[in-house]
């Protein structure tokens, strides 16, 4: 496996419409790294510039530090899981994993060897004289992902692999791609617009958002500290308070007057976000005189959420979202006082 | 009601299989007449208007000549189908739509004015040898067939499977033969039947096109009929028909009928 340097790519189509712009990246060898974002943001086509099915305007990219942006796509040795499997129907199983061994002039008994050893690692052994078409989804992936290992790439690329199965097999395919990717220490790049498949499988995460990187940190770093309102509503955040003016030393002056202290301090700051499960909710009657970093509110509505109750308060910063334990349930119309601790609420830049 | 429009159904359904049958076997029967003129119901029992169909000179040469002209232009026109359809459906340029029409426009002239201007140009003005001229008009025949056969072939083609086995290290050309054509095979084929049976029974074309020594069949069933109404016609109808039919059954036993109509 080897690492990876992407610098300054940029794809535009007809020369004009930029789909891609300035994209850095950098894949330690043997981590795994996703591409984040909504469909059209640009991270299927970051994907193909790197395995060389789409190229690029500008920019670099390395492998081990080896500029590899001319060369064509079946000399770059990378591997490649497509969404839609992408298997060559006319072959069996077992030609499908051994089809880029043979482009490698690898001879019997290796080829077989190889190839029955990695059947075995994705549990298809029983299955390598079927055809595809006899296969359910998540055994076509499993073949899929087979047959870009066998190659020993020294990058597997992988665009929304999962997005085809259903809810269960997702989470036992990823869990089982992340397995392989360690114990083999695969450099990997894997596409993916579900964030919770995201931070499941990562080391690090690159959120993107119209052709760029809005955010490239530690699958962490981006859970708990987005940067920018993006980052923060695409991976969850829910309750967004516009800032009117940065006062100084982390307080910032919202809507009606009202003086929040935050985590971060920055003029460049817009919004203040907080995880509807880091609000506290308080009731009424405990009347506080300290009423900073607080918003009284009253419950629209509950839903019950298992573990927890989700509220929807009225605020007059608008309707926020909160979470809280089961051991206490308010009630709809129920006046509360919403607590923000300081170091929970997150600023965010544009 | 549902049983009224059951029957209904069903009369009409029987109706208009009697009405595309019925002349077929009246065809048929004629063929076996004894009588000089075709004529129905027929009055004795013979196999001599086939073999009369030997003795004429015309329908064996128009024959051979139909043959290798639907073999040759059906060739032609998947070799040049192929590549067309190919970059047509793979390509980025602005012009795809455009392209696409013009490979396609022949179907939208009217084939007797296809012919006389083909004529008036190849044979007439650039003095074109009358074989290659028939043959380059039937791959115009043929070609929109072929081509709109394979552009559904391709786009049904899942595209990533042939960039799957670039990224494992097969060549676009290496590619195209590998994955590419397994996989569009019926379209293929399919183009190259529907080429055939249009170029076979093609008149309007043929009739501007031929001459002293290059005759179809078709031409040459119709020159017949203007000085003989005997059964000799019933009989070379009554052999294509065969012919067709046994054609059909391969294509269907190989195929399935239903990726030839598509």
């Amino acid at each position: 496996m080897a690492r990876l340097d992407v610098k300054h790519l940029a794809v535009s189509y007809n020369g004009k419409n930029k789909i891609l712009n300035d994209i850095n990246l950098t894949i330690e060898d043997g981590e795994l790294v996703s591409l984040l974002g909504p469909s059209g943001c640009g991270k299927t086509t970051t994907l193909r510039s790197i395995a060389g099915l789409i190229r690029s305007n500008q920019g670099q990219i390395l492998v081990d530090g080896k500029d590899i942006s001319r060369i064509p796509v079946y000399k770059r040795n990378f591997g490649m899981v497509f969404q839609s499997y992408a298997l060559f129907p006319q072959l069996t199983v077992r030609e499908n994993v051994a089809f880029g061994l043979k482009n490698q002039h690898i001879r019997e008994p290796d080829l077989s060897s190889r190839v029955n050893e990695m059947l075995d690692i994705v549990g298809l052994l029983d299955y390598a004289a079927r055809f595809p078409s006899q296969l359910s989804g998540g055994q076509q992936q499993r073949v899929s992902l087979a047959r870009s290992l066998v190659t020993h790439p020294s990058l597997l690329l992988l665009d929304e692999p999962l997005s085809n199965l259903d809810a269960k097999l997702r989470v036992e395919m990823r869990e089982m791609i992340r397995e392989i990717q360690q114990r083999l220490k695969l450099t990997m790049l894997f596409v993916t617009h579900d964030q919770s498949e995201c931070f499941a499988i990562s080391d690090h995460v690159a959120v993107m958002n119209k052709g760029v990187i809005e955010q490239f940190d530690s699958s962490e770093s981006i859970y708990h500290h987005p940067l920018t309102e993006f980052v923060a509503h695409f991976i969850g955040y829910e309750n967004f308070f516009q800032v009117k003016k940065f006062l100084k030393n982390q307080k910032y002056l919202l809507d009606h007057n009202l003086e929040f202290t935050a985590a971060d301090s920055s003029p460049n700051v817009i919004s203040l976000t907080i995880r509807p499960e880091d609000i506290e909710i308080i009731e009424k009657e405990t009347e506080n005189s300290d009423n900073h970093n607080q918003l009284e509110g009253k419950i629209l509505f509950s839903t019950y959420l298992g573990d927890s109750y989700r509220y929807q308060i009225d605020t007059p910063l608008g309707i926020v979202i909160a979470v809280s334990g089961t051991d206490k349930k308010y009630l709809s119309g129920q006046p509360i006082v919403l607590n923000f601790p300081s170091q929970k609420v997150l600023g965010l830049s544009k | 009601m549902t049983t009224n429009k059951h029957l209904l159904t069903k009369i009409i359904g029987i109706v208009t299989i009697v009405f595309l049958v019925f002349p077929l076997i009246l065809i048929v029967v004629t063929s076996f007449g004894t009588e000089p003129t075709i004529s129905f119901p027929i009055k004795g029992f013979t196999f001599a208007w086939y073999a009369n169909i030997f003795s004429q000179d015309s329908f064996t040469q128009g024959f051979i000549t139909s043959v290798v002209i639907a073999l040759l232009a059906s060739l032609a026109s998947a070799l040049v189908g192929l590549p067309a359809a190919y970059a047509l459906t793979r390509g980025e340029t602005k012009f795809s739509h455009f392209l696409e029409s013009v490979f396609l426009a022949p179907v939208m002239v009217p084939e007797v004015v296809l012919g006389f201007s083909l004529y008036s140009s190849l044979v007439i003005y650039a003095r074109f040898p009358l074989f290659l001229s028939l043959l380059f008009g039937h791959f115009l025949i043929c070609m929109p067939y072929t081509i709109r056969l394979l552009i559904g072939g391709l786009e049904q083609f899942d595209s990533s499977i042939e960039e799957a086995s670039w990224v494992l290290g097969t060549s676009r050309l290496s590619g195209f033969f590998k994955m590419v054509l397994p996989n569009i095979s019926t379209s293929i084929i399919s183009g190259f039947l529907l080429s055939f049976i249009n170029s076979f029974n093609n008149i309007p074309v043929s009739v501007f096109l031929s001459g002293a020594n290059v005759n179809m069949l078709p031409t040459s069933i119709l020159n017949y009929l203007q000085n003989n109404y005997d059964p000799t016609v019933s009989a070379i109808s009554t052999c294509l028909m065969l012919l067709t039919l046994i054609f059909m059954l391969m294509a269907e036993k190989k195929l399935g009928l239903k990726s030839l109509i598509n």
